[in-house]
């Protein structure tokens, strides 16, 4: 997930140079179908992850 | 675009992501990473656990990525508001990611999706963007299910509490509300917002301890990685 968020930080910085982290993270979709509709109907390629919202078992923590 | 599926959450899902990468024995791992192209069809980089295993560093990475959206041509904006299936499960994956959860409530559910259009505008708004999670329409009985009682319908700001299982209600507005003062309310809300910091050992030290133990939809498959879930 570091390296995640660093390089997108390294994309947006080269585009934006005042972006900081209050102008936001990444919108992700979490839903398979509606995520890859959008995608289709926008022509945009996909950054697919996935991962379990909880560790040993804890919620709350990726 | 950006999709993150929560692993063993839909059986559905589940598959499509097996066939992408599978662990020794065909196990679905815990965290799945790649490229795709915009059907979802053709892979644009191997697929494997984390972005390490496509690229040396974030640089790297970052270069990668760029030369691949540089072959597309986007066909206009992205519409939606991106969530998770249910209400539970959005309450959790903002918990994960520290941030509050915007959420249309209704007496039913599906009445709570005349604030579709709202929400959207707020999901990818300047400055809003990617620091409010949100959550597909809901009914108030999906809000007591976890402990938030609301007594009315409305566009309620929640603060998931940090094992993201309740959460409390900040603040609402009506679900019919303009999107303006839909989007000035979450302003205002998100203003108010104290970032939660959380110690992974500590969180999940005393979350055990509290015997709060996350049930998965599917059975978890990848038991041999240093986390038994995310």
């Amino acid at each position: 997930m570091t390296t995640l968020l660093l390089a997108c930080a390294a994309i947006a910085s080269t585009q934006e140079p005042m972006v900081t982290a209050r102008d936001g993270g990444i919108v992700w979709f979490g839903d398979l179908v509606a995520g890859l509709n959008e995608a289709k109907r926008t022509n945009r390629p996909v950054m697919l992850m996935s991962a379990a919202p909880h560790c040993h078992n804890i919620s709350g923590i990726w | 675009m950006c999709i993150r599926l929560a692993t063993y959450e839909d059986r559905r899902e589940a598959d499509y992501l097996r066939a992408i990468f599978a662990g020794r024995g065909n196990t679905l791992e815990n965290t799945v990473f790649l490229l795709m192209t915009p059907d979802g069809k053709t892979r644009l980089t191997p697929g494997g656990r984390t972005p390490d295993w496509v690229w040396e560093d974030a640089s790297a990475m970052a270069q990668g990525m760029k030369a691949i959206a540089a072959r597309y041509r986007p066909g206009g904006e992205i519409r939606g508001v991106p969530c998770m299936a249910t209400f539970r499960l959005s309450l959790n994956v903002a918990a994960c990611d520290s941030l509050p959860l915007l959420a249309a409530v209704g007496a039913k559910g599906e009445d709570a999706a005349v604030a579709a259009k709202s929400l959207e505008a707020i999901a990818w708004a300047e400055g809003l963007r990617g620091r409010i999670a949100f959550a597909p329409p809901t009914s108030i009985a999906d809000l007591a299910a976890t402990g938030i009682r609301v007594d009315k319908p409305g566009i309620y700001f929640i603060e998931p509490e940090t094992y993201g299982m309740t959460g409390t209600a900040k603040g609402s507005v009506a679900l019919d509300a303009e999107t303006d003062a839909v989007r000035e309310f979450a302003k205002a809300q998100l203003g108010r917002f104290v970032v939660p910091v959380k110690s992974e050992r500590s969180h999940i030290g005393q979350g055990r301890a509290k015997g709060i133990f996350w049930k998965t939809a599917i059975p978890v498959e990848d038991t041999n990685g240093r986390r038994g879930g995310g």
